[in-house]
Protein backbone atom coordinates (compact mmCIF):
# COMPACT_ATOMS: atom_id res chain seq x y z
CA UNK A 1 0.00 0.00 0.00
CA UNK A 2 1.90 3.01 -1.03
CA UNK A 3 -0.61 6.14 -0.46
CA UNK A 4 -3.08 7.39 2.01
CA UNK A 5 -5.59 9.65 1.46
CA UNK A 6 -8.13 11.85 3.15
CA UNK A 7 -11.01 13.98 2.98
CA UNK A 8 -14.02 14.58 4.78
CA UNK A 9 -17.04 13.46 3.87
CA UNK A 10 -21.09 13.03 6.05
CA UNK A 11 -19.38 14.50 9.24
CA UNK A 12 -16.40 12.42 9.54
CA UNK A 13 -12.88 12.29 8.28
CA UNK A 14 -12.52 9.56 5.37
CA UNK A 15 -9.44 7.51 5.29
CA UNK A 16 -8.66 5.72 1.60
CA UNK A 17 -4.93 3.78 1.53
CA UNK A 18 -4.02 2.33 -1.68
CA UNK A 19 -5.89 4.63 -4.09
CA UNK A 20 -4.45 6.57 -6.59
CA UNK A 21 -5.15 9.93 -7.78
CA UNK A 22 -8.22 9.06 -10.04
CA UNK A 23 -9.38 6.42 -7.50
CA UNK A 24 -9.62 8.40 -4.32
CA UNK A 25 -11.37 11.21 -6.54
CA UNK A 26 -14.23 8.58 -7.67
CA UNK A 27 -14.66 7.40 -3.99
CA UNK A 28 -14.52 11.18 -3.00
CA UNK A 29 -17.56 11.62 -5.54
CA UNK A 30 -19.17 8.13 -4.10
CA UNK A 31 -19.00 9.28 -0.44
CA UNK A 32 -20.64 12.83 -1.42
CA UNK A 33 -22.63 11.44 -3.46
CA UNK A 34 -24.48 9.52 -1.08
CA UNK A 35 -24.00 12.44 1.21
CA UNK A 36 -26.55 14.25 -1.47
CA UNK A 37 -29.13 11.48 -1.43
CA UNK A 38 -29.09 10.59 2.26
CA UNK A 39 -28.27 13.54 4.73
CA UNK A 40 -30.79 14.43 7.09
CA UNK A 41 -29.26 17.46 7.15
CA UNK A 42 -29.44 18.85 4.16
CA UNK A 43 -32.58 20.40 2.65
CA UNK A 44 -32.82 19.14 -0.91
CA UNK A 45 -31.60 15.39 0.04
CA UNK A 46 -33.61 12.44 -1.66
CA UNK A 47 -33.79 11.74 1.99
CA UNK A 48 -35.94 14.88 3.28
CA UNK A 49 -37.99 14.90 -0.27
CA UNK A 50 -39.63 11.65 0.75
CA UNK A 51 -40.02 12.37 4.66
CA UNK A 52 -41.47 15.84 3.53
CA UNK A 53 -43.64 14.25 0.82
CA UNK A 54 -47.42 13.83 1.95
CA UNK A 55 -48.51 10.97 -0.75
CA UNK A 56 -48.52 7.34 0.72
CA UNK A 57 -46.68 6.04 -2.13
CA UNK A 58 -43.85 7.76 -3.61
CA UNK A 59 -40.91 7.05 -6.39
CA UNK A 60 -37.35 6.79 -5.36
CA UNK A 61 -33.94 6.75 -7.21
CA UNK A 62 -32.14 3.98 -7.49
CA UNK A 63 -29.31 4.34 -5.14
CA UNK A 64 -32.12 5.06 -2.60
CA UNK A 65 -34.45 2.11 -3.27
CA UNK A 66 -31.15 -0.07 -3.28
CA UNK A 67 -30.06 1.21 0.39
CA UNK A 68 -34.02 1.40 1.49
CA UNK A 69 -33.76 -2.49 0.75
CA UNK A 70 -30.68 -3.01 2.70
CA UNK A 71 -31.79 -1.40 5.66
CA UNK A 72 -35.26 -3.37 5.33
CA UNK A 73 -32.73 -6.83 4.98
CA UNK A 74 -30.62 -5.45 8.03
CA UNK A 75 -33.83 -5.08 10.10
CA UNK A 76 -34.53 -8.36 9.63
CA UNK A 77 -30.83 -9.77 10.44
CA UNK A 78 -31.81 -8.12 13.00
CA UNK A 79 -34.71 -8.66 14.22
CA UNK A 80 -36.00 -5.24 14.04
CA UNK A 81 -33.29 -3.68 16.11
CA UNK A 82 -31.60 -1.64 13.56
CA UNK A 83 -34.79 -0.02 12.64
CA UNK A 84 -34.41 2.72 9.14
CA UNK A 85 -37.70 3.93 10.51
CA UNK A 86 -36.53 6.69 13.46
CA UNK A 87 -35.97 9.51 12.15
CA UNK A 88 -38.99 11.53 14.45
CA UNK A 89 -37.39 9.40 17.16
CA UNK A 90 -33.59 11.21 16.66
CA UNK A 91 -35.10 14.66 16.57
CA UNK A 92 -37.23 13.96 19.53
CA UNK A 93 -34.05 13.42 21.18
CA UNK A 94 -32.89 16.91 19.79
CA UNK A 95 -30.60 15.14 16.89
CA UNK A 96 -31.92 17.56 14.13
CA UNK A 97 -28.89 19.40 12.98
CA UNK A 98 -25.58 18.53 12.16
CA UNK A 99 -23.82 16.86 14.72
CA UNK A 100 -20.79 19.83 15.09
CA UNK A 101 -23.42 22.34 15.35
CA UNK A 102 -25.34 20.41 18.43
CA UNK A 103 -25.47 22.46 21.56
CA UNK A 104 -26.88 21.42 24.78
CA UNK A 105 -30.81 22.45 25.23
CA UNK A 106 -32.80 23.72 28.15
CA UNK A 107 -36.06 21.75 26.58
CA UNK A 108 -36.53 18.24 27.90
CA UNK A 109 -37.08 15.68 24.87
CA UNK A 110 -39.77 14.60 23.48
CA UNK A 111 -41.81 11.46 23.70
CA UNK A 112 -40.03 9.55 20.75
CA UNK A 113 -41.50 7.45 18.44
CA UNK A 114 -41.06 3.97 18.04
CA UNK A 115 -39.68 2.11 14.88
CA UNK A 116 -42.15 0.66 12.64
CA UNK A 117 -40.08 -1.13 10.09
CA UNK A 118 -43.00 -3.72 9.34
CA UNK A 119 -45.03 -1.34 7.85
CA UNK A 120 -42.56 -0.09 5.19
CA UNK A 121 -43.02 -1.38 1.98
CA UNK A 122 -40.75 -1.22 -1.29
CA UNK A 123 -41.69 -2.76 -4.43
CA UNK A 124 -38.52 -1.70 -6.92
CA UNK A 125 -38.70 1.90 -6.45
CA UNK A 126 -41.72 2.41 -4.91
CA UNK A 127 -42.20 2.99 -1.09
CA UNK A 128 -44.82 2.89 0.87
CA UNK A 129 -45.18 4.08 4.61
CA UNK A 130 -47.36 5.09 7.35
CA UNK A 131 -47.99 9.01 7.58
CA UNK A 132 -45.79 11.11 9.23
CA UNK A 133 -42.69 8.20 9.54
CA UNK A 134 -39.73 10.05 8.55
CA UNK A 135 -36.92 7.43 7.61
CA UNK A 136 -33.58 7.06 8.32
CA UNK A 137 -30.96 5.13 6.72
CA UNK A 138 -27.68 5.96 8.37
CA UNK A 139 -27.60 2.50 9.94
CA UNK A 140 -26.48 1.28 6.58
CA UNK A 141 -25.69 4.18 4.49
CA UNK A 142 -21.93 4.97 5.35
CA UNK A 143 -21.10 1.59 6.12
CA UNK A 144 -22.43 0.91 2.42
CA UNK A 145 -20.18 3.55 1.16
CA UNK A 146 -16.70 2.01 2.71
CA UNK A 147 -17.92 -1.28 1.45
CA UNK A 148 -18.44 0.07 -2.15
CA UNK A 149 -15.37 2.85 -2.31
CA UNK A 150 -13.36 -0.30 -1.30
CA UNK A 151 -14.77 -1.90 -4.45
CA UNK A 152 -13.19 0.84 -6.73
CA UNK A 153 -10.04 0.21 -5.42
CA UNK A 154 -8.42 -2.22 -8.26
CA UNK A 155 -5.17 -3.22 -5.54
CA UNK A 156 -4.93 -3.75 -1.97
CA UNK A 157 -6.04 -1.27 0.22
CA UNK A 158 -8.11 -0.22 3.16
CA UNK A 159 -10.87 2.02 3.16
CA UNK A 160 -11.90 4.16 6.76
CA UNK A 161 -14.93 6.24 7.31
CA UNK A 162 -15.31 7.89 10.99
CA UNK A 163 -14.07 4.56 12.55
CA UNK A 164 -15.67 1.89 9.90
CA UNK A 165 -12.68 0.46 8.30
CA UNK A 166 -13.33 -2.59 5.31
CA UNK A 167 -9.86 -3.68 3.89
CA UNK A 168 -9.10 -5.89 1.37
CA UNK A 169 -5.66 -7.95 -0.27
CA UNK A 170 -1.39 -7.52 0.45
CA UNK A 171 -1.35 -7.82 4.07
CA UNK A 172 -4.64 -6.22 5.43
CA UNK A 173 -4.46 -3.25 8.02
CA UNK A 174 -3.65 -3.11 11.47
CA UNK A 175 -6.74 -2.18 12.93
CA UNK A 176 -6.20 0.69 16.61
CA UNK A 177 -9.02 -0.56 18.84
CA UNK A 178 -10.73 2.21 21.03
CA UNK A 179 -8.60 2.34 23.93
CA UNK A 180 -5.89 0.51 22.74
CA UNK A 181 -5.05 -2.71 21.36
CA UNK A 182 -5.24 -3.57 17.59
CA UNK A 183 -6.56 -6.62 15.55
CA UNK A 184 -4.99 -7.51 11.94
CA UNK A 185 -7.93 -7.43 9.30
CA UNK A 186 -6.82 -9.66 6.45
CA UNK A 187 -9.96 -9.06 4.41
CA UNK A 188 -13.30 -7.81 5.74
CA UNK A 189 -14.71 -4.77 7.28
CA UNK A 190 -14.83 -3.96 11.53
CA UNK A 191 -17.09 -1.10 12.92
CA UNK A 192 -17.46 0.60 16.82
CA UNK A 193 -21.26 1.83 17.32
CA UNK A 194 -21.44 3.27 20.99
CA UNK A 195 -22.64 6.28 22.59
CA UNK A 196 -19.06 8.36 23.47
CA UNK A 197 -19.05 10.54 20.74
CA UNK A 198 -22.10 11.40 19.11
CA UNK A 199 -23.82 12.55 22.60
CA UNK A 200 -25.32 15.64 24.56
CA UNK A 201 -27.73 17.27 26.87
CA UNK A 202 -31.21 17.80 26.17
CA UNK A 203 -33.62 18.79 29.33
CA UNK A 204 -30.54 17.93 31.32
CA UNK A 205 -30.23 14.26 30.05
CA UNK A 206 -27.97 12.87 27.94
CA UNK A 207 -28.72 11.58 24.54
CA UNK A 208 -27.33 9.69 21.78
CA UNK A 209 -28.09 8.45 18.60
CA UNK A 210 -28.50 5.02 19.14
CA UNK A 211 -32.41 4.75 19.79
CA UNK A 212 -34.23 1.38 20.78
CA UNK A 213 -37.10 0.68 18.52
CA UNK A 214 -39.41 -0.42 21.25
CA UNK A 215 -39.11 2.47 23.09
CA UNK A 216 -38.32 5.02 20.39
CA UNK A 217 -35.77 6.47 23.26
CA UNK A 218 -31.68 6.24 23.30
CA UNK A 219 -30.64 3.12 23.93
CA UNK A 220 -30.19 2.20 27.93
CA UNK A 221 -27.57 -0.31 26.97
CA UNK A 222 -25.24 -1.32 29.48
CA UNK A 223 -22.35 -0.92 26.85
CA UNK A 224 -20.50 2.32 25.99
CA UNK A 225 -18.67 0.69 22.50
CA UNK A 226 -19.17 -2.32 20.84
CA UNK A 227 -16.69 -3.52 18.31
CA UNK A 228 -17.72 -6.07 15.71
CA UNK A 229 -15.44 -7.72 12.66
CA UNK A 230 -17.41 -9.29 9.66
CA UNK A 231 -17.18 -9.95 6.01
CA UNK A 232 -17.63 -6.01 5.22
CA UNK A 233 -18.05 -2.93 6.65
CA UNK A 234 -22.16 -2.73 6.38
CA UNK A 235 -22.04 -6.25 7.96
CA UNK A 236 -19.89 -4.67 10.66
CA UNK A 237 -22.02 -2.06 11.05
CA UNK A 238 -25.50 -3.53 11.22
CA UNK A 239 -24.52 -6.62 13.79
CA UNK A 240 -22.52 -3.69 16.35
CA UNK A 241 -25.63 -1.56 16.19
CA UNK A 242 -27.57 -4.77 17.28
CA UNK A 243 -25.28 -6.10 19.55
CA UNK A 244 -25.07 -2.64 21.30
CA UNK A 245 -28.68 -2.24 21.21
CA UNK A 246 -29.05 -5.97 22.85
CA UNK A 247 -27.36 -5.17 26.26
CA UNK A 248 -26.36 -8.09 28.23
CA UNK A 249 -27.49 -10.50 25.46
CA UNK A 250 -24.94 -8.87 22.46
CA UNK A 251 -22.08 -11.05 23.30
CA UNK A 252 -24.15 -14.33 22.65
CA UNK A 253 -26.58 -12.90 19.95
CA UNK A 254 -22.95 -12.17 18.09
CA UNK A 255 -21.74 -16.02 19.08
CA UNK A 256 -24.64 -17.06 17.34
CA UNK A 257 -23.93 -15.65 14.16
CA UNK A 258 -20.42 -16.55 13.99
CA UNK A 259 -19.16 -12.93 14.49
CA UNK A 260 -15.74 -11.74 17.35
CA UNK A 261 -17.24 -8.43 18.93
CA UNK A 262 -15.89 -6.44 22.08
CA UNK A 263 -17.52 -4.62 24.33
CA UNK A 264 -16.52 -1.58 26.43
CA UNK A 265 -18.72 -0.52 29.89
CA UNK A 266 -17.95 2.26 32.15
CA UNK A 267 -16.68 -1.11 34.20
CA UNK A 268 -14.47 -2.94 31.85
CA UNK A 269 -14.33 -4.33 28.12
CA UNK A 270 -15.30 -8.01 27.52
CA UNK A 271 -14.71 -9.85 24.14
CA UNK A 272 -17.18 -12.94 23.47
CA UNK A 273 -16.03 -16.56 22.44
CA UNK A 274 -16.14 -15.75 18.97
CA UNK A 275 -13.35 -13.04 19.44
CA UNK A 276 -11.46 -15.16 21.40
CA UNK A 277 -11.31 -17.80 19.48
CA UNK A 278 -9.90 -15.46 16.10
CA UNK A 279 -7.82 -13.13 18.27
CA UNK A 280 -6.33 -14.72 21.48
CA UNK A 281 -6.88 -11.83 22.99
CA UNK A 282 -7.27 -11.82 27.32
CA UNK A 283 -10.72 -11.26 28.28
CA UNK A 284 -11.13 -8.89 31.32
CA UNK A 285 -13.93 -9.71 33.82
CA UNK A 286 -16.78 -7.80 33.51
CA UNK A 287 -19.17 -6.58 36.33
CA UNK A 288 -21.98 -5.09 34.09
CA UNK B 1 -87.91 13.48 -12.50
CA UNK B 2 -87.81 11.31 -15.08
CA UNK B 3 -87.09 13.79 -17.84
CA UNK B 4 -84.02 15.14 -15.75
CA UNK B 5 -82.48 11.95 -15.45
CA UNK B 6 -82.12 11.75 -19.28
CA UNK B 7 -80.59 14.61 -20.11
CA UNK B 8 -77.41 14.67 -21.41
CA UNK B 9 -75.76 16.63 -19.12
CA UNK B 10 -77.08 14.41 -16.11
CA UNK B 11 -75.59 11.18 -18.12
CA UNK B 12 -72.42 12.70 -18.40
CA UNK B 13 -71.90 13.24 -14.86
CA UNK B 14 -73.16 9.97 -14.33
CA UNK B 15 -70.55 8.46 -16.11
CA UNK B 16 -68.01 10.62 -15.10
CA UNK B 17 -68.64 9.61 -11.87
CA UNK B 18 -68.64 6.22 -12.85
CA UNK B 19 -65.48 6.27 -14.45
CA UNK B 20 -64.35 7.86 -10.99
CA UNK B 21 -65.55 5.06 -8.78
CA UNK B 22 -64.12 2.52 -11.37
CA UNK B 23 -60.38 4.65 -11.07
CA UNK B 24 -60.49 4.49 -7.63
CA UNK B 25 -61.41 0.91 -7.54
CA UNK B 26 -58.32 0.07 -10.12
CA UNK B 27 -56.12 2.48 -7.37
CA UNK B 28 -57.12 0.32 -4.49
CA UNK B 29 -56.71 -3.00 -6.33
CA UNK B 30 -53.28 -1.90 -7.34
CA UNK B 31 -52.04 -0.89 -3.99
CA UNK B 32 -53.53 -4.15 -2.70
CA UNK B 33 -51.79 -6.03 -5.02
CA UNK B 34 -48.42 -4.15 -5.31
CA UNK B 35 -48.11 -3.70 -1.36
CA UNK B 36 -50.79 -5.95 0.12
CA UNK B 37 -50.49 -9.41 -1.16
CA UNK B 38 -46.68 -9.08 -1.00
CA UNK B 39 -46.60 -8.34 2.85
CA UNK B 40 -46.68 -12.53 3.32
CA UNK B 41 -43.54 -12.87 1.48
CA UNK B 42 -41.96 -9.67 3.52
CA UNK B 43 -38.47 -10.46 5.35
CA UNK B 44 -39.31 -7.73 7.32
CA UNK B 45 -41.13 -8.43 10.59
CA UNK B 46 -42.25 -7.03 14.31
CA UNK B 47 -39.62 -5.51 16.10
CA UNK B 48 -38.86 -7.01 19.34
CA UNK B 49 -37.64 -5.89 22.31
CA UNK B 50 -34.41 -4.54 23.05
CA UNK B 51 -34.23 -5.81 25.85
CA UNK B 52 -35.19 -9.13 25.59
CA UNK B 53 -33.35 -11.94 24.02
CA UNK B 54 -32.88 -12.74 20.82
CA UNK B 55 -31.58 -15.66 19.55
CA UNK B 56 -29.33 -15.90 16.23
CA UNK B 57 -31.96 -17.32 13.60
CA UNK B 58 -29.99 -19.41 11.37
CA UNK B 59 -32.32 -19.80 9.33
CA UNK B 60 -32.87 -16.76 8.37
CA UNK B 61 -33.41 -15.39 4.54
CA UNK B 62 -30.06 -14.66 3.34
CA UNK B 63 -29.54 -10.88 2.37
CA UNK B 64 -28.31 -9.56 -0.84
CA UNK B 65 -24.50 -8.85 -2.15
CA UNK B 66 -22.95 -6.91 -0.05
CA UNK B 67 -20.01 -7.75 2.04
CA UNK B 68 -20.72 -11.08 1.19
CA UNK B 69 -22.88 -12.63 3.61
CA UNK B 70 -23.07 -16.03 4.53
CA UNK B 71 -26.82 -17.43 4.83
CA UNK B 72 -25.35 -20.36 7.46
CA UNK B 73 -24.94 -17.01 10.25
CA UNK B 74 -27.90 -15.89 9.66
CA UNK B 75 -26.62 -13.56 6.71
CA UNK B 76 -23.46 -11.75 8.53
CA UNK B 77 -20.56 -12.88 6.82
CA UNK B 78 -16.95 -13.33 8.31
CA UNK B 79 -14.00 -11.55 8.02
CA UNK B 80 -10.60 -12.94 7.51
CA UNK B 81 -8.90 -11.49 11.48
CA UNK B 82 -6.50 -12.37 13.42
CA UNK B 83 -4.03 -10.71 16.37
CA UNK B 84 -2.33 -7.75 15.43
CA UNK B 85 1.36 -7.94 14.84
CA UNK B 86 3.85 -5.47 16.38
CA UNK B 87 3.42 -2.88 13.54
CA UNK B 88 1.65 0.51 14.38
CA UNK B 89 -1.94 0.53 13.13
CA UNK B 90 -2.94 2.14 9.97
CA UNK B 91 -6.10 3.23 11.28
CA UNK B 92 -8.71 2.94 14.08
CA UNK B 93 -11.57 1.70 14.74
CA UNK B 94 -14.13 3.80 17.20
CA UNK B 95 -17.43 5.55 17.62
CA UNK B 96 -18.63 8.01 14.77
Amino acid sequence: MTSVGRFEAMGCDVVVGGAGDAQLRAIQALFKRHELVFSRFLPGSELNAVNRAKAPIVAVSALFADTLADALRAAAQTQGLVDPTLGVALEDAGYDRDFALMRAQHRPAGRGARGCVDAVRLRGRLLSRPPGVKLDLNGVVKSRAVDDALGLLTGPGFVAAGGDVATRGGGGAVIGLPGGGALSLRRGGVATSGRTRRRWRMGGEVQHHLIDPVTGRPSASIWTLVTVAAAGCRDADVAAKAAFLLGADGPAWLDGHGLPGRFESPTGVVTNRTWQAALDLPVAAVSA
Amino acid sequence: MSAMRTTPISIARHRATLAKRTLAFGSVLAFAVTFGLARSSDPVHATSSASGSVAADQNQTPVGSQGGQDSASGGFGQADVGPSTSQAPSVSTGAS
